[in-house]
């Protein structure tokens, strides 16, 4: 007798349908994870120097402009040779060296949103699988999507790491805001004419 | 051509639902075989799947609770301290000259002093940070293991609702094993059902009558005669005349 061969053939069909979709969803995600097995600690520690060195520089530079206010500044207050220097001194190293502690937490945390960014990516590649079980277009884009990844993505430059906290550091112009006695760029101002800015208060320029 | 009688039609109807039965059983239990083994077949792949989705749970419940979460937080926070503590250490190069040609020692002494103790404050501050930087690092790490064992647990759950799914078509296509047996037996039981039938309202009758003819007809034509009328007396005569039969 044959009759109930068509639906025996149909639920066989359904059966090995369903078993292939499982297959190709198995075969999918094993590909997707070695597009994305490059993505290690390797990388994120990559990631995470690139950006020192994008931001340390920043700093430096920033360390060279404050180091020059200060010796103008000390100079210009004839502290040159003083424990006014030292403090100073102990000031910008504490500055600099927290400004260098925040850029190396600021890398790890880059690390950390790469490592987010990689596994949404690498997730919604998986949703994606999970849904539709086309093994093959999700492969192809994990290959691209891999590659966007992995290519450098852009830093926001750092902000002023360094805050005028003694008067003395800082630019000139900024010093005369913070401390009284310092003359900052005023000293320059108003030669040869009366300082209005300083409420009538008169000042002597020795010639 | 010999009638059948109304026992022979009974028997022939007997046997005939008795086989019509026995193949209809037949034909089920053939379904009844397939659908058990498509349903358990189907038990199978899902008590695998579940021994899978299992394993994960089992894995992530290992990789979560208070303990390890401290554990991780310890490490994160011991991978930020390194972090700080190496990049607070590289001192600030003096720009300052000296009014005298050489900076005294009084005041190199106090400088080397204060940018140490500098450092040592930088320090102290990431050292304080870092215990809150370092949650938020397991923290991601937590969300992303929980999202990939999440992820994965729903392919298994995809994997056992689709597979549950075949299953229907399976039975329905189970139960048309031995449809074949059931439809002979079908037929058998039917015609055994005609055949009682029969036997019962007529068929086995003319038998019978044909049979009784035959007996009478076989007095007829033997040596039995009427002992008063001394003919023939078959009996089908009076029966025909509605006069009822002398005793013999």
């Amino acid at each position: 007798m044959c009759s109930g061969g068509g639906s025996d053939n149909y639920a066989a069909q359904a059966r090995a349908d369903e078993t292939a979709r499982q297959d190709r969803i198995k075969t999918g995600t094993a590909d997707v994870n070695k597009k994305f097995e490059g993505f290690n600690d390797a990388f994120y520690g990559q990631r995470q120097q690139e950006y020192k060195n994008y931001a340390e520089p920043q700093l430096r530079d920033q360390l060279k402009g404050e180091s020059s206010s200060l010796a103008f500044n000390l100079a210009r207050s004839g502290l040159t040779d003083s424990s006014e220097r030292s403090r100073n001194e102990g000031e910008l190293q504490k500055q600099f060296s927290a400004g260098k502690a925040e850029i190396a937490n600021a890398a790890l945390d880059q690390s950390n949103q790469a490592r987010q960014r990689t596994e949404q990516n690498r997730s919604e590649l998986l949703a994606q699988l999970n849904a539709t079980g086309d093994a093959a277009s999700v492969g192809s884009q994990a290959v691209n999507r891999a590659g966007l990844l992995a290519s450098q993505q852009s830093f926001s430059p750092i902000g002023h790491m360094f805050s005028a906290t003694t008067g003395l550091l800082g630019n000139a112009a900024r010093a005369g805001y913070y401390d009284n006695n310092a003359p900052g760029m005023n000293a320059y101002t108003g030669l040869f004419r009366g300082n209005s800015n300083n409420s009538g208060a008169s000042r002597t320029v020795k010639t | 051509m010999c009638e059948p009688t109304t026992a022979t039609l009974a028997l022939t109807s007997l046997g005939l639902t008795a086989a019509g039965t026995a193949a209809s059983y037949a034909g089920a239990e053939k379904a009844k075989k397939a659908m058990d083994a498509a349903a358990y077949a189907e038990k199978l792949r899902q008590d695998k799947l579940k021994a899978e989705s299992k394993v994960m749970f089992d894995a992530s419940l290992g990789e979560s609770g208070a303990d390890v979460s401290n554990k991780n937080i310890g490490d994160a926070v011991a991978k930020r301290d390194a972090a700080t503590d190496a990049a607070v250490q590289e001192a600030v190069p003096s720009s300052v000259g000296s009014t005298t040609g050489a900076t005294s020692k009084t005041v190199s002494d106090e400088s080397a002093t204060r940018t140490s103790a500098g450092r040592n404050v930088a320090s102290i501050y990431s050292k304080n940070k870092n215990p809150l930087s370092g949650v938020n690092d397991v923290n991601v790490n937590d969300a992303i293991r929980n999202g990939r064992y999440l992820q994965d647990q729903g392919r298994v759950a995809n994997f056992m609702a689709k597979s549950a799914e075949v299953l229907p078509i399976e039975m329905d296509a189970a139960k048309e094993k031995g449809s074949g047996l059931r439809g002979v037996g079908t037929i058998l039981t039917g015609a055994g059902s005609l055949v009682g039938m029969g036997a019962g309202m007529g068929a086995g009758a003319a038998g019978d009558a044909a049979a009784k003819l035959a007996a009478e007809k076989t007095l007829m034509d033997g040596a039995l005669l009427h002992p008063v009328l001394g003919a023939k007396s078959p009996a089908s005569w009076y029966r025909m005349f509605g006069a009822p039969q002398p005793p013999i």
